[in-house]
């Protein structure tokens, strides 16, 4: 596989992840918190 | 307050000279499942009052869910976050079956800075309740547990559910051994002075 491509396959890979896990906490977790 | 474990997560995969590079290769299953939950839950105010708690019972079935779907095959740090996200996603519903939604306390609403009259069935999801603070099981479960500096009220189940959303990332993220230590197989890791692995010199 390209460098490049590579690269770009593992940065999408990472933010999805955090994204997923962030929307774990926000679908799982019950905080009450300002400004939501 | 929705980046904070995320946010812990990172720092802590740092301290363990892991990479956030880790994350990329995680390649979590489902996440649709999980987008979906968040998806619903943000459209309850849309939705009439008594279909509310329904939806909210089936996005923590999507979550439970997608845990299910992503503990196979994991290296035991995510695993144990895994393990974490599943108890505490099992005491935030067991603390939210009985009333139709999460009890919030009234006092550690206003231990947390908020007005005395903050209606909490209101925003937030639309996934919380007023508890009676006298109720042994909302204290124990329910949003009982004020942050003021972050003005925030989280339950047992937000504190076990953020260390182990913490504990996949800085798992996943990995672990180097320092420098001059030998890895776990023993071999040292290669130096600036030595060849990287394939470009051995060639001899003569």
């Amino acid at each position: 596989m390209q460098p490049l491509r590579k690269i770009r396959r593992r940065a999408i890979g990472m933010v999805t992840s955090i994204g997923v896990l962030a929307g774990v906490w926000v679908a799982a977790g019950a905080p009450i918190y300002q400004g939501f | 307050m929705i980046v904070a474990p995320v946010l812990l997560g990172v720092v802590i995969g740092w301290a363990r000279r892991g990479r956030l590079g880790g994350l990329g290769s995680l390649r979590l299953r489902a996440p649709m499942l999980v987008f979906a939950a968040v998806g619903a839950q943000l459209a309850l105010g849309r939705l009439p009052a008594t279909w509310r708690w329904p939806v909210v019972l089936g996005t923590y079935a999507a979550v439970g869910l997608w845990v299910g779907l992503n503990v196979r095959g994991r290296p035991a740090a995510v695993r144990a976050g895994l393990g974490l996200v599943a108890l505490g996603w099992a005491m935030n519903l067991a603390a939210m079956a009985p009333y139709g939604g999460m009890p919030v306390s009234v006092s550690a609403l206003r231990a947390a800075g908020f007005d005395a009259d903050h209606d909490v069935t209101g925003g937030h999801l639309y996934k919380h309740v007023v508890a009676d603070d006298g109720d042994v099981l909302a204290r124990a479960l329910g949003d009982s547990v004020p942050v003021p500096p972050l003005r925030a009220v989280i339950s047992s189940g937000d504190i076990v559910l953020a260390a182990g959303i913490a504990t996949v990332i800085a798992g996943a993220m990995g672990r180097r051994p320092p420098v001059g230590h030998p890895g776990p197989t023993g071999r040292h890791p290669p130096t600036s002075a030595s060849p990287p692995a394939g470009h051995a010199p060639r001899p003569g």
